[in-house]
């Protein structure tokens, strides 16, 4: 198979706006999400959350309109061409760059806005503007225009597993040659509708009556997750290539596979031998057995029974709690950014392969009788990292995982 | 290339019939879809007409999940599964179901959620109405996962949702899964349904036809919104030899590109969609004469039609003068993410049957559309290779080929 490498990332997010930057966030641990005064009045039971200052986007769009495009078309415009910029493509521009965008929502406020002033005022006064943001490809079409990407230009969605699977549909179609380049990666917006939605359906932290709760993943006493919002995109492209235009490689994917849990939405979560396939399937793919894998950055978000199955899924991959080599969970910082999670946790353990710190999990104090203390822990720690395992997991089943070769890794 | 991959069973929900015989004798006889709305008021709006899917029962489909907890989109994904399923004589002990995938493409997904969404908060002014199900149903990739759920499919579910060539594109996107060597067998295609959201804005920027979808007429007046599904089963060849499947056809290649110019219309020299069906036949190892039938997007509008023209005659010169190609939105109204993936079922269609389906109410040719667009009657014709060709917002486009299974790349 084709080797394929990253060779830019770029992401936004409410606490960083580099991948370094965002590194040194998680390292330190800079603490959970906090109240959302937007929703303060809403009456519902959670209130935390952590958006991205419009600011941000506002500035780093500058320039050039950007009044008909959403917000969460504006999250990956930004991060798409943060991620150019990272890469030296002007030494050798692709000609048809190309992008695979995972979302889990895509512009569901575009969407109902849209629908709602219709209702309200009447179809005659319903937004054209609107309507071109209504589907829900708009962020990559936008960004598409916005950066001249003339290549393949898909969309994903996995649930909160999107993200990572538009990186592997991108590595695969990197594999097999079907595109020199392609932004990979995903963007997600914390809007009225998905953060209504999961109050409502009492998975977020403090719902359920236990307020007063921040999200920790691996955490004991965890009660749910904090919904975040963000966007990240790596440039892949062949390992050849990259050499061959002499830029810098950040790491290499070695291998990707996505599976499902077909009784997932029947018991709402995602089961503990599903979770182990996909490992195993990425593995067998890497050609990377499991004593190799140096840090693993794990999905879970503070979810009391899907954390657990995370957990007891790596523990069967590597032959026990014991055995399992140490590991993150950067939603206790970031909060569930759903589409945009796995390839900010791709990105994030890019950045801990360049400089040998793990960050901790933000948060995490009782880790548990079913998580090994030392594997699950809440201090950042140097860890020298050849190879690393990512994984996204959607409640609803799907599970996809991603194993990382850093620069110049041997066995 | 490594790996073949077959179609080797075929499943749809339609306005003109559900299963592979219904919709294909109804294309086959020019049968149109096309009726007054059903599913709401049309009162305020300046158009009336639909292609919505009629005499659907999701029970006669949906057996292991509980049909109340799913969307219309979902339902139709199943029941498209189902018949795909049936007609491919793929049985639960006839794959590895951990080796077995679903891909799903769409436009709107399960709207109707996010509808009660809208209604819930322009009544009460307020969310307290919004049930806890929302979040569980709304979401796009639950097309996907609810139809790995009734199958108990492992390998995967992933939703495309890239507008109005959402079908290709998940048939892309199934066909590298199996080629990969990650699955064996994919169920592939789209769904989509009729959606007040879409007809809304289809008809504020004046785009819906107020009586009839008439591709390539001067008269053309645009589309008409419509709904449904098509699964289709794809496997390896080694799969489907090895159970001994009957094959329909072959997927030869395919081409997706970005316009990367306007988000609603198509490049005024149709650069992406060129791109797109030149990227097709280079995939494929086939030339512009090889292409036996065309299946247009041919939505009705204005600029489409023509652009669509030009697209295809910049990429085939001459020749193009002397391929059929036609346009079943006609009859089946357009079906948004489905579209594409309804018309790859008829391209393998004509493929096993040497059949070419019509262009319905092409009655007075525009003069700047000048090819042969089978007008209103079907045609005897050997299809070696078909090209099936969609596009969407966001500047999306995607080319299948498809080809019978004995044709030499």
């Amino acid at each position: 198979m084709t080797r394929v490498a990253i060779t830019g990332a770029g992401i936004v997010t409410p606490i960083a706006q580099t991948p370094a930057e965002l590194h040194e966030a998680l390292c330190r641990g800079v603490g959970s999400p906090g109240p959302l005064p937007e929703y303060a009045a809403s009456g519902l039971t959670c209130n935390l959350g952590r958006v991205v200052d419009p600011g941000v986007l506002a500035e780093a769009l500058s320039g050039r309109p950007s009044s008909t495009i959403d917000k969460t078309g504006q999250l990956a415009i930004v991060a798409a061409q943060r991620a150019i910029a990272a890469c030296s493509l002007a030494t050798a521009a692709p000609p048809e760059l190309g992008l695979v965008l995972g979302t889990m929502f895509s512009g569901a406020h575009t969407i109902g806005e849209f629908d709602r002033r219709a209702l309200t005022c009447g179809p005659e006064f319903a937004s054209p503007l609107d309507f071109a943001n209504t589907v829900l490809n708009a962020a990559a079409g936008q960004t598409a225009i916005r950066l001249a990407l003339r290549g393949i230009n898909s969309t994903i969605a996995g649930g909160h597993a999107s993200g990572l699977q538009a990186i592997g549909y991108a590595t695969d179609l990197v594999a097999a040659d079907r595109a020199g380049a392609l932004l990979a990666g995903g963007a997600e917006e914390l809007c009225l509708e998905s953060y209504v939605g999961f109050c409502r359906s009492g998975v977020l932290c403090g719902t359920n009556g236990r307020p007063g709760h921040v999200p920790v993943p691996f955490d004991a006493n965890r009660t749910g997750f904090a919904l975040g919002e963000g966007a990240a995109f790596v440039l892949i492209e062949s390992a050849c290539r990259a050499e061959s235009r002499g830029v810098r490689v950040l790491a290499e994917i070695a291998g990707v596979a996505s599976v499902v849990d077909p009784d997932a939405i029947l018991r709402g979560f995602c089961a503990r031998s599903v979770i182990a396939e996909g490992i195993r399937r990425a593995l067998c793919r890497a050609g990377v057995a499991p004593e190799e894998i140096d840090a693993v950055s794990a999905a879970a978000n503070g979810s009391y029974a899907a954390d657990a199955e995370e957990a007891a899924g790596l523990a069967e991959v590597f032959g026990g709690c014991a055995a399992l080599p140490p590991v993150t969970a950067i939603k206790s910082v970031l909060g569930e950014t759903l589409g945009s999670a796995g390839p900010l946790q791709v990105v994030a353990m890019v950045e801990a392969m360049r400089d040998g710190r793990l960050p901790g999990i933000c948060g995490l104090r009782d880790p548990g009788d079913c998580f090994a203390a030392g594997s699950f822990a809440s201090r950042t720690r140097s860890v020298r990292i050849r190879f690393a395992l990512v994984t996204a997991v959607s409640p609803e089943g799907g599970c996809c995982a991603l194993v990382l070769r850093a620069p110049g890794a041997d066995r | 290339m490594a790996g073949r991959v077959v179609v080797s069973g075929i499943g749809l929900i339609t306005a003109i019939g559900h299963g592979r015989e219904a919709f294909w004798s109804g294309l086959l006889q020019g049968k149109s879809g096309v009726s007054p709305v059903a599913a709401f008021d049309t009162a305020r709006y300046p158009v009336h007409n639909g292609a919505e899917v009629r005499e659907f029962d999701p029970a006669n489909y949906v057996r292991r999940l509980d049909v109340a907890s799913l969307g219309r989109g979902s339902q139709f994904a199943i029941a498209a599964a189902r018949l795909a399923l049936d007609d491919g004589a793929l049985g639960a002990g006839d794959a590895d179901l951990g080796r077995c995938g679903v891909v799903v493409g769409t436009t709107s997904g399960e709207p109707q959620f996010i509808e009660a969404f809208d209604d819930a908060l322009v009544a009460e002014r307020d969310t307290v109405r919004v049930g806890g199900e929302f979040v569980r149903r709304y979401p796009s990739h639950m097309l996907a996962v609810h139809v790995a759920a009734e199958f108990r499919f492992g390998g995967g579910a992933i939703t495309v949702p890239t507008a109005c060539s959402a079908g290709n594109g998940a048939l892309a996107y199934g066909c590298d899964a199996i080629r990969s060597g990650a699955v064996d067998v994919v169920l592939a295609g789209g769904a989509d349904v009729f959606s007040r959201i879409t007809y809304t804005g289809f008809a504020r920027i004046g785009a819906v036809a107020p009586e009839r979808c008439q591709p390539f007429d001067r008269g053309r007046k645009g589309m008409i919104p419509g709904e449904g599904a098509a699964m289709l089963v794809l496997e390896s060849s080694e799969h489907a030899a090895a159970r001994g499947a009957h094959v329909y056809a072959e997927v030869a290649g395919y081409g997706l590109s970005c316009d990367a110019h306007h988000m609603t219309s198509g490049h005024p020299a149709g650069d992406g969609a060129v791109r797109a069906m030149e990227m097709a036949l280079s995939d494929a190892g086939l030339e512009p004469r090889d292409v036996s039938y065309i299946s247009a997007h041919g939505t009705g509008t204005a600029v489409n039609d023509r652009l669509e023209t030009l697209a295809i005659k910049r990429v085939f010169g001459r020749t193009a003068y002397s391929i059929p190609v036609s346009s079943i939105k006609s009859m089946l109204g357009h079906a948004m993410g489905a579209a594409s993936a309804i018309e790859a079922a008829a391209c393998a269609l004509a493929i096993a049957t040497d059949w070419v389906p019509p262009t319905l109410h092409l009655e007075d040719p525009d003069p700047a559309c000048d090819l042969d667009y089978v007008p209103n009657a079907a045609r005897k014709h050997a299809v070696r290779v078909a090209m099936n060709n969609a596009y969407g917002f966001g500047g999306s486009n995607a080319s299948l080929l498809l080809k019978k299974p004995e044709v030499a790349a």
